[in-house]
């Protein structure tokens, strides 16, 4: 090891552009001086490192001899690789500049992206901070976007393929789904928290209306997106089948990295009237002794600001596919809940002024 | 040569002729002249092993066609192993039989998913073929039957599961228990809300009503503002559906949301919740929160200080042996700790857990 760190000590020379905020967002340091000391600078023995909780166990850790000088020569290293990264950078920057050509513009920013990420990912600052601080990560930074788009393709994403092909969302409602943002959806107003994607949801919980979370992990700036609500379960008598109604409709929602909420002191002025509806929250009222139903939640890129025509909405069955075509929608990321019928629809349809729900004979004809 | 001995002569060659052309012929050809084959007496006593051991036919094949109509249930293949694959809408027996799910038309098809697979499946409508594509949504037949008698209805919303029935009293109690528990705690804020600000009686208990949502909301772990957005929301999301129920005009609702923001916006301005009790506090900006805070910790800051040279005062002070020294520090300087810690008794001889505060010094075990 000795051997790697003199051969290292020779070519390497100090650097500290990771020390350095006056160009860099200073989000990308640790704020904590006692954690980047015991981060940088190792750990004193008596102290043990920071990231132990457990006292006895902190008082036993011991750092491998000889590893602070070997960290000290990568560290250096890193950095003068970060260095000439940011050069490169700085080179598309005037390129993106120059440019006038949309694709290529748009190709350069992807590869400044990537740089971006590059040049600040081994950092051991924005590491520890992503790893163990991941819940005020300033998603204006691509570095801590990469980390946090990791860590959702490991589970929140597969998780959310999973329910919807396995519940069928996927093709019932839109023919498939690559998804790109990470969204969440709470009902704040029953007091619920954040619903795991295909939960079964009480239809008190579902009574008014959600609120969302879109993340997005490409660099984004004044994006629109539309957020429909659809249930491809509505029971049709008449043809033996099923239509689909359209539950809430929310167009040109304004969502940046780093503001990703869409919630009512978003969507709504002082006096709850909701400016991005298409259409009225309709809850979730299922009818008794019928299978479950599902609501899947559809968010999608805008091209540009959307005026949506009313009377598609009307239709009885809703079709959300040529919705999306019409309006030049991208789904980008999706959601979805369960619904049966409980003690609590018949509120529900008070509240709402909503006929009295049918009573369906409990055995399949 | 004879006549005879010309025609035996000309047999034996065709005989030989013939007989080369067998196997058979040439073994015996090969067995010398005075093996004479003798026929035994002998009976066979039983069976082979393997005779006598073939069942009837099993009635095996395509019970039905391509294109016919089924019922559920009907048996559509009988086979060994599985020649034919269920597909939509069929499924497969314990002895591989398929059998159909959903009344319509046998199709028997390929599917480029499955390749070396013959699929047997159930087209709801004539006109349907299988596969149905990929990426288009599923036809599904609907099935269920309302109740139309209205006592049979009623009956059979009202029948509930054992389960449900045997919850239901501790639920309603729980519940119950909540809303009076709401109620009591409402009172009390709408009493205290007065010391805080100056509120008409008839505004008292909305205040308090809005005063206990944004407490619940605080329960469950969200920030303030967000409390506060989210119960101006209910609000008035409730009083519009009171209104479109009741049949009030909108300009009514309207002067009643505007009453309710005045009310919200003078009551949020004035108090604030305790973060730890939940009790009512005057409401602080921002800036006078973050100045109180520091000059808090500069208080903590004095307080140590105070203590560190008490202590170098007590060292350096010349009338005090040094147990003397001990015993001062001991009572009057102790960092103490916090929980409980383990005392070895002498009396009794036993190891007892005593609260560390009632201590005042850290034992030595």
């Amino acid at each position: 090891m000795s051997a790697i760190i003199r051969r290292y000590s020779t070519v390497v020379t100090k650097a500290d552009l990771w020390a350095d905020f006056s160009k860099r967002s200073a989000s990308l340091g640790l704020k904590d001086a006692q954690l980047k000391e015991a981060l940088l600078k190792g750990v004193a023995a008596t102290d043990g490192p920071v990231s132990i909780t457990d006292k006895a166990a902190k008082m036993r850790y011991a750092s491998t001899p000889g590893m602070q000088p070997l960290f000290e020569t990568a560290h250096t290293y890193l950095q003068q690789r970060a260095q000439r990264t940011y050069a490169a950078i700085e080179r598309i920057e005037r390129q993106i500049s120059e440019t006038t050509d949309a694709q290529v513009k748009a190709n350069l920013l992807a590869q400044k992206n990537k740089m971006a990420v590059s040049a600040e990912q081994h950092n051991p600052e924005v590491k520890y901070t992503a790893e163990y601080l991941p819940e005020n990560l300033d998603m204006s930074q691509a570095a801590f976007r990469h980390y946090a788009e990791q860590k959702w393709n490991n589970y929140g994403k597969m998780l959310l393929m999973e329910r919807l092909e396995t519940m069928s969302v996927i093709p019932d409602t839109m023919p498939t789904l690559n998804p790109e943002v990470d969204v969440t959806m709470e009902f704040p107003c029953s007091g619920a928290s954040a619903v795991v994607p295909g939960a079964f949801l009480h239809s008190s919980t579902t009574m008014k209306p959600p609120t969302f979370t879109i993340q997005e992990f490409k660099e984004t700036d004044n994006q629109l997106y539309t957020i429909l609500i659809v249930n491809p379960d509505t029971p049709n008598v008449e043809t033996n089948g099923f239509n689909t109604t359209l539950h809430w409709g929310l167009t040109n929602v304004l969502v940046s990295n780093t503001d990703i909420k869409v919630d009512f002191s978003k969507m709504c002025d002082a006096f709850g009237n909701n400016k991005h509806e298409i259409c009225p929250y309709l809850p979730p009222v299922p009818e008794k002794n019928l299978p479950y139903q599902r609501f899947a939640v559809w968010v999608f890129r805008q091209e540009a600001a959307v005026a949506v025509k009313s009377a598609r909405l009307n239709n009885p069955d809703f079709d959300i596919r040529e919705f999306a075509q019409t309006h030049g929608l991208t789904a980008v990321g999706a959601h979805m809940w369960r619904s049966k019928w409980d003690r609590s629809v018949s509120a529900v349809r008070e509240f709402y002024n909503l006929p009295k729900g049918r009573i369906f004979h409990p055995h399949r004809l | 040569m004879s006549l005879f001995a010309k025609v035996s002569s000309a047999r034996v060659a065709m005989r030989s002729a013939l007989l080369s052309t067998t196997l058979i012929s040439t073994l015996r050809a090969a067995l010398p002249a005075t093996v004479i084959p003798v026929r035994t007496a002998t009976k066979k006593a039983a069976g082979s092993r393997t005779s006598m051991r073939d069942s009837a036919g099993r009635r095996l094949g395509v019970k039905k066609q391509d294109g016919t109509l089924v019922k559920i249930g009907d048996i559509i293949v009988r086979q060994r192993g599985t020649r034919f694959f269920p597909g939509e809408n069929c499924k497969i027996g314990r002895d591989h039989t398929i059998y159909a799910v959903e009344p319509g038309y046998v199709r028997i098809y390929l599917d480029p998913f499955h390749p070396k697979r013959r699929l047997i499946g159930v087209a709801l409508e004539e006109h349907l073929l299988l596969p149905t594509p990929h990426f288009a949504p599923r036809v599904r037949r609907f099935g269920y039957a309302p109740i139309e008698r209205a006592v049979d209805a009623q009956a059979e919303e009202a029948r509930m599961l054992k389960q449900e029935a045997l919850q239901l009293p501790e639920q309603l109690a729980a519940e119950a228990a909540k809303r009076a528990q709401d109620a009591a705690r409402q009172s009390v804020l709408a009493l205290q809300i007065v010391a805080f600000v100056e509120l008409p009686a008839e505004e008292q208990t909305l205040a308090g009503a809005r005063l206990l949502a944004i407490e619940n909301q605080l329960r469950n772990g969200r920030a303030i503002a967000d409390a506060q957005s989210i119960t101006s929301f209910d609000y008035h999301f409730d009083i519009r559906h009171e209104a479109r129920r009741a049949g009030i005009a909108p300009e009514e609702t309207e002067r009643l949301s505007q009453q309710y923001q005045e009310m919200a916006s003078k009551v949020d301005a004035a108090v604030s919740f305790h973060s730890l009790t939940f009790d009512l506090i005057p409401h602080m900006s921002a800036t006078d929160m973050e100045a109180a805070k520091a000059q808090l910790v500069e208080q903590l800051r004095a307080c140590v200080k105070t203590k560190k040279a008490l202590s170098k005062d007590i060292d350096a002070a010349v009338v005090f042996s040094a147990e003397e020294r001990a015993l001062l520090k001991r009572d009057y300087l102790s960092e103490g700790i916090a929980g409980s810690v383990k005392v070895f008794n002498k009396d009794t001889r036993k190891v007892e857990v005593i609260d560390a505060a009632k201590l005042g010094f850290v034992p030595t075990l």
